[in-house]
């Protein structure tokens, strides 16, 4: 899911160029705030995991295919604005690189399918975590839960962007949506198996280390 | 399973970023080529109020003015050397950009350097 050039008017573009723009400035001087060494390369792996991944697209049904987002995934993995910034690269070198998702998208692009699934995502992972016990179990459903209702509404503000903003008619809107509905499983079930993984093997690298489930949480106390 | 603080990423790292290979290089060599969600969307909502749909549905697959590649053509061609190419840059500008940030940490910072 990217806009490419031609289904942004020129408006629209500017406006989303300079707030997707503000969200990196925003994103880099709160990044600054939490940053440590060690996070360096995770953020590259993670934007290069989420280039790869979405290089692949599977089909689903009706002659589409979907890849995955990743924004959740990043969100959770890196922290909100780490992640988001990992997601920008992302778009940034598909952009210039691949003629994937145009130039004048790219703001859009930032916004919708970047910091809205990696900022929405990880504070709606924060209040799921809070509010359900603390099990591997929720925590993943939790991750699985935000993965596709991040999906979902990136691909409304995706709609607003390419009907309200660009040259589609309205009926864009509920087709998008019906159609990420059944992508965000896809989304949920990718980036539950990455977090899954990463909370089995290095735990520690996790942003959020008051939310792992109970034994990863009581590991890593051991040895902090 | 009892993981040390100090253990060292490199090997999460390099483990990432070979998984990341190998999905670029070549798993991705697999994927659907048919329009991918957005695209279907773009296309279906053109042809909502077109006499024959199925005809426009065709057309609309391989119309550039909409952003849409041939059917044959997902995003972009997909060859081992994008994944190569990608994957190193989006590692390389990722890690840079923070690594430029945490060059320049904010005056009265603690930041620990481990």
């Amino acid at each position: 899911m990217h806009i490419p050039d031609g289904l942004v008017d020129p408006a629209t573009a500017v406006v989303t160029t300079a707030v997707g723009a503000g969200l990196v400035a925003y994103a880099l001087k709160k990044s600054r705030e939490t940053l440590d060494d060690r996070r360096i390369p995770i953020v590259g792996l993670t934007a290069a995991f989420v280039f790869a991944a979405q290089m692949v697209t599977f089909p689903i049904a009706g002659g589409t295919s979907a890849h995955l987002l990743g924004g959740a995934m990043a969100g959770i993995l890196l922290g909100p604005w780490l992640g988001g910034l990992a997601m920008t690269v992302v778009y940034l070198v598909q952009a210039i690189g691949f003629a994937d998702g145009g130039i004048t998208a790219l703001g859009a692009n930032v916004i919708a399918v970047g910091f809205l699934p990696a900022v929405g995502g990880y504070y709606l992972f924060r209040v799921l975590t809070r509010i359900l016990s603390a099990t591997r179990m929720s925590y993943l459903g939790s991750v699985a839960a935000a993965s596709w209702a991040t999906t979902v509404a990136a691909s409304a503000l995706v709609a607003t962007f390419i009907s309200f903003g660009g040259p589609l008619p309205l009926i864009a809107f509920p087709i998008m949506i019906g159609v990420h509905a059944v992508v965000g499983f896809g989304e949920a079930v990718i980036s539950t198996s990455v977090i899954a993984a990463i909370l089995g093997t290095r735990p520690d690298l996790i942003f959020d280390q008051d939310r792992l489930p109970e034994p990863a949480a009581q590991s890593s106390e051991e040895v902090a | 399973m009892a993981p040390q603080r100090s253990r060292s990423i490199i090997p999460f790292v390099v483990a990432g970023l070979v998984v990341s290979l190998f999905i670029g290089m070549f798993i991705a060599n697999f994927a659907a080529s048919t329009p991918d969600a957005q695209q279907r969307a773009v296309i279906e909502s053109a042809c909502q109020n077109e006499p024959d749909a199925e005809a426009c549905l065709a057309e609309q697959e391989g119309d550039p003015a909409l952003g849409i590649q041939p059917a044959s053509l997902s995003d972009y061609n997909v060859t081992w050397l994008s994944g190569l190419v990608g994957v190193a840059a989006t590692f390389a500008i990722g890690a840079g950009l923070v690594l430029l940030v945490r060059r320049n940490p904010p005056s009265g910072s603690s930041d620990r350097v481990r």
